[in-house]
């Protein structure tokens, strides 16, 4: 499967601060929850290795289960204590200490200690797939039992967030199996060695069949309040079954056969049925993932401004949208990486850009010295967000009298094509929203780590601001510049934002209103 | 006959070598990166060619591909990139399903294609020969994966009498895993049939028409004799050579189906791991399917000597 | 995806081997016979008509057509058959009549292109592994080699070497599917060898050539007619399964295979976007394999009934 494609990678690490979400926390059904039972879930990808330091694609809602963080995210993104009960920061800046909780247990029944941490750490630092990340940190020295300090070479106030990081995270596993993997930076793949602290341990992985986890008997909850990947966790169900089922037609019909209890990621349209049929449920989950365009300005007719702007005032948006399912499955949004309801986010920034204007296009391309180049749009099926826009995309393109074509490619193809910048004039692009302020570097920059022409000196001084500044009402006036910036050089066209939906059997219980699935809090009635 | 069997297995082997040559090729032509499953598409270069250097990738095209070769030549097809398991207890996981899929489509083939054959060849061009012509035909023209689609819709959907997905192994539970078996197989096996009709009609014609059963006929042995077992028994050639051409077609076709019912066999396991640029296991599948092929139809020519004494194998 | 039926080749068990009609010999009233060929019973005629419609339909789809097969329309998506749209419109609002009977050039592009490839292929092939003892073994180790491939598997990995466009759908159908034609060239080559007249035209001196053109050619013909039909039928099914895999023809272009491969999606909501191009292809097939029935016993003396 491909790696993580509703996350957007992030690239530099900025001294950013988590983004706060107007997001209500996880809702608990008020009834009793039912004990027991085993949970069968219809899940969108296949996986067989069980890592989450070497490798980024794997899947949160999986690994979560298993391992535990230091520390994860809230539904705000805030970074939130797991194995670590607190931590604190020295007045210099330099010293982080993070007192870990005590009286946990791995799934072999053996103490998570320091130790454990310390190891987890050097494997991270050794193979891990974003230690680049992590560079701040010059030394890491265990106290006790339960400390354990991080020593920074200047102060760096985004620690605990890049330690929340869901892909390539942080997770603690034991000393032991951290001296078994050696070297192997591939992932573990044998069931003995995937022992993590998580309420649920692995019990049996058929590859490409099913995986099964069982209960965690003597888990131990973290504090607080449950929201995103934080806060307690529930531990109702004897078992839970992850049956991977790819193709998202079957993955709905076995849920409307009852095959399974869950099926994530089902196609839109579904929800008609979902809410006919008595015995299932449809949730959508808010906020969803975005899907946007990218127009190739280092190379290609793209280059010119113009024509940029040519596809950026004449395109409908709303049109675009409407190729992804019924109007309650998505919204409008041309705001860069962040949607309606963040702090930072302000729709009336981009309105000007965006004009649905096909005759003020028509004129920008005449105006331009577009001369009939094939322009080849890019895009892959295997991720249907970004693939359905296109055919209103390439009709848009050719009423502007562009000579457009569609280059239909699979995934890795796609990863490979992408980066050589002489082989696609525009492409698809597609990213999830939950992402922290760091992100928006990201859309500077090119596949191949070099900034795009567009992006000049004004484009890193808001960044900048955002980084180092602590007052959010200047951080967010930067925000926005930062979307003007983006809007005027219009290398990118933000279309909108899709809400993921689930489908449940009617016996499921607590599903929470969140993007990832929390399998663990779930219970059968 | 050991001579024969010998000549063919000889000239298997060059065969097998431009198999495995075609197959390094195609996927090591094929643009995308493996390494780039395992990192978001983002990492820095470097990270990408450690995982590079780690799946072997960072060497010249020609030693790897005699490193790939001379582990097959030892029994050896490598190690899957992505579960890190061998390639051949990989496919030895799903080759079952695929052969249960393939024999159980192959038997349905058989249902429904002989009765229609022989009722066609002994009503030549009556009305119901024509409407069988055309049942089996439809079989042929209808694309496997739609028609699984629409059986899972009515079957398992609106009656929910059958499982939508997935394969249930029969040492798990025997019932099950027939019910499993069901959908895919009518799926597949339906279009199998028209080919297995027409041969079992022609062959069964040839047959009514030679001497020997024209004086079995004149000896005064029941037609229904006649029919069933002289002649059947005589027709049984052409079909065997067909069952060899349909299995073939069932395990070319089964991979499409395997996907409509999310079955854990060959087809998804190539699919998948084409995908994924899994390079050792889309090798080493191409090459275990190409034998078997090769073994398959070595057996049926094996079988004609057997049924039939006329054929001598020099 | 079902293989061609190799079964038309004349195996060295194949009764029927040698004696084939030259359709060569029929010169004066062709129509006439091509009419009795043609239109030779119920199920012949069908299967004539629905591949003559199919032909007619690519040809005249622009004066077919009702509305633009590649028009989006998205806010009139997922609409069920009306008087506008006979056949309701996709997910992205297009007409699926007009996008069906566009498909259907597709179809036949790919199917017509993959015939005249695999027979041009099949003929120098056949007749070169037919011929030349020394060339025999190579090249039919080589088809051997081809066919152990299940087809689509080959397919499949051609289309993701060479990138999915509709030329390379049509390459790697043909290499999939030449191998059938070229064991069938070969099995008529090595039946006339043996036979005098060659053995004559050879002993006048006759240049190979020659030789081919005026008796391999003619005898192959009937072979390759018959075989022709059921190249089409399975391009036409291997396009859809292709396309039901990711690696058929691509959009925005409407092909049968693509059209029901996007259906899957709206099984539920939208079943008619599944039914329409799902019945083109069932008739289409169908006809091709009665047409190619009747041919075969056509051209076959001893399948004729009576």
């Amino acid at each position: 499967m491909s790696t993580r494609p509703t996350r957007l990678p992030k690239r530099l690490v900025l001294g950013a601060v988590a983004a706060v979400l107007a997001l209500g926390s996880i809702a608990y059904a008020q009834d009793d929850p039912n004990v027991g039972g085993t949970l069968i879930v219809g899940f969108h990808a296949s996986l067989e290795v069980m890592d989450v330091m070497g490798v980024t694609a794997t899947r949160d809602e999986i690994w979560q289960m298993v391992f535990e963080p230091l520390v994860t995210m809230n539904a705000g993104l805030e970074p939130v204590g797991v194995l670590a009960d607190s931590w604190s920061v020295s007045d210099d800046g330099l010293e982080w200490t993070f007192a870990l909780r005590q009286g946990v247990t791995f799934h072999d029944g053996e103490p998570m200690t320091a130790a454990d941490v310390a190891a987890s750490y050097e494997r991270l630092m050794r193979i891990g797939a974003r230690r680049s990340e992590f560079v701040r940190i010059t030394a890491l020295e265990v106290i006790d039992e339960h400390t354990v300090v991080f020593r920074t070479d200047e102060p760096w106030g985004a620690l605990p967030e890049t330690f929340s990081m869901p892909s390539g995270a942080f997770v603690v596993y034991p000393e032991r199996v951290v001296e078994a993997l050696g070297e192997d930076l591939m992932g573990i793949t044998d069931v003995e060695l995937m022992i993590g602290t998580g309420p649920y341990q692995v019990e049996e992985i058929v590859p490409g069949e099913r995986l099964v986890f069982t209960r965690f008997e003597d888990y131990t909850q973290p504090h607080g309040e449950a929201s995103g990947w934080a806060g307690p966790r529930g531990q109702y169900l004897d078992e839970i079954v992850v049956l991977p089922i790819t193709d998202e037609a079957t993955r709905s019909l076995a849920l409307f056969a009852g095959e399974v209890h869950i099926a994530d990621q089902l196609p839109p349209e579904d929800v008609v049925r979902l809410d006919a049929d008595p015995n299932t449920v449809a949730a959508y989950r808010e906020p969803g993932r975005r899907t946007y365009l990218k127009m190739n300005d280092k190379h290609g007719p793209f280059t010119d401004h113009l024509l940029r702007q040519a596809v950026q005032i004449a395109i409908d948006l709303e049109e675009a949208m409407f190729t992804q399912g019924p109007e309650e499955s998505w919204r409008v949004n041309p705001f860069v990486r962040y949607q309606e309801g963040q702090w930072m986010w302000d729709g009336e920034v981009m309105a000007p850009y965006y004009q649905a204007d096909l005759e003020r296009g028509r004129e920008l391309v005449a105006e331009s010295t577009y001369d009939g180049e094939l322009i080849r749009y890019l895009t892959r099926p295997d991720l249907p967000d970004q693939y359905r826009p296109t055919s209103v995309v390439l009709e848009l393109l050719q009423d502007l009298g562009l000579n457009a074509e569609l280059m239909v490619v699979d995934g890795a193809t796609f990863t490979d094509v992408r980066r050589d910048l002489t082989g696609w004039e525009i492409k698809s692009a597609g990213g999830g929203s939950v992402v922290p302020l760091s992100y928006l570097d990201a859309s500077g920059i090119d596949r191949n780590g070099e900034p795009w022409n567009w992006v000049g000196d004004d484009w890193f001084e808001q960044l900048e601001i955002i980084a180092n500044e602590l007052d959010e009402d200047i951080r967010r006036e930067a925000v926005l510049e930062l979307n003007r910036i983006s809007a005027e050089a219009a290398g990118e066209i933000w279309l909108g934002d899709l809400f993921s939906v689930v489908g449940v059997r009617d016996n499921v219980r607590n599903i929470p209103d969140w993007h990832y699935m929390r399998l663990f809090d779930v219970w059968l009635d | 006959m050991t001579i024969f069997i010998i000549r063919r297995l000889i000239v298997t082997i060059p065969v097998v070598l431009l198999v495995g040559i075609a197959a390094f090729l195609l996927v090591h032509l094929t643009p995308g990166d493996p390494a780039d499953f395992f990192l978001d598409p983002d990492s820095p270069v470097e990270e990408i060619e450690r995982i590079r250097a780690r799946l072997g990738l960072d060497q010249p095209l020609p030693v790897q591909f005699v490193n790939w070769f001379g582990g097959v030549i030892r029994g050896d097809l490598g190690q899957s990139f992505h579960q890190r398991r061998p390639v051949l207890e990989m496919f030895g996981r799903a080759f079952p399903p695929t052969i249960y899929l393939t024999v159980t489509s192959l038997l349905l083939a058989l249902i429904i294609a002989i009765p229609i054959g022989i009722f066609s060849a002994i009503r030549q061009d009556s009305l119901l020969d024509r409407f069988a012509s055309v049942f089996v035909l439809i079989g042929v023209a209808t694309p496997n994966f739609w028609l699984g689609l629409l059986l899972i819709q009515l079957f398992a959907v609106q009656l929910g009498w059958l499982p939508a997905q997935g394969f249930v192994r029969p040492e798990a539970d025997v019932w099950g895993s027939l019910r499993s078996l069901i959908l895919p197989s009518i799926a597949l096996g339906y279009s199998g049939a028209a080919l297995i009709a027409r041969m079992t009609r022609s062959g069964m014609l040839e047959v009514l028409r030679q001497d020997f059963i024209r004086t079995a006929r004149a000896k005064g042995i029941a037609e229904n004799r006649v029919n069933y077992v002289h002649a059947l028994r005589n027709a049984f050639n052409p079909i065997l050579t067909v069952i060899g051409l349909a299995v073939a077609s069932l395990i070319s076709g089964s991979l499409v189906v395997e996907l409509v019912f999310n079955f854990p066999g060959v087809g998804r396991l190539v699919v998948d791991s084409v995908f994924r640029r899994d390079y050792p296991v889309i090798q080493g599948s191409l090459l275990l399917i190409a034998g078997i092929t090769i073994v398959v139809n070595l057996v049926i020519d094996m079988l004609y000597a057997v049924t039939d004494p006329r054929i001598r194998y020099a | 995806m079902p293989d061609v039926p190799r079964a038309a080749a004349p195996g060295p068990h194949d009764p029927r081997e040698g004696e084939r009609e030259d359709l060569g010999r029929h010169r004066k009233g062709l129509l006439q016979r091509l009419r009795e060929i043609l239109f030779r019973n119920q199920l012949t005629s069908i299967g004539t008509v629905l591949t003559g419609a199919i032909l007619l339909m690519a040809v005249f789809a622009p004066f077919l057509a009702t509305h633009d097969p590649l028009r989006t329309n998205v806010r009139n998506r997922l609409q069920p058959p009306s008087a506008e749209h006979w056949m309701g419109t996709d997910d992205a609002g297009r007409d699926i009549y007009s996008r069906a009977i566009f498909g259907s050039r597709v179809s036949v592009r790919v199917g017509y292109s993959v015939v005249v490839l695999t027979t041009v292929f099949g003929l120098a092939i056949g007749v070169a592994a037919g011929y030349y003892r020394w060339l025999d073994g190579i090249l039919m180790r080589t088809m051997d080699a081809l066919m152990a491939f299940p087809s689509i598997f080959l397919a499949i990995a051609i289309l993701a070497a060479l990138g999915p466009a509709e030329s390379n759908v049509i390459w790697a159908l043909s290499v999939t599917l030449t191998p059938g034609t070229a064991r069938i060239v070969r099995g008529v080559v090595l039946s006339l060898k043996e036979r005098d007249f060659i053995a004559a035209a050879r002993g006048l001196g006759a240049r190979d050539l020659r030789i081919l053109r005026r008796h391999v050619v003619p005898n192959s013909l009937a072979p390759l007619i018959v075989q022709s039909t059921f190249v089409l039928g399975v391009a036409i099914l291997s396009e859809a399964g292709l396309s039901f895999v990711g690696a058929g023809i691509q959009p925005p272009t409407p092909s049968w295979g693509n059209m029901l491969a996007d259906a899957k999606r709206y099984l539920f909501v939208a079943p008619w976007m599944s039914y329409f191009p799902g019945l083109f292809i069932v008739f289409g097939v169908l006809g091709l394999n009665l047409l190619g029935d009747g041919l075969r016993d056509a051209f076959d003396p001893r399948m004729r009934g009576g």
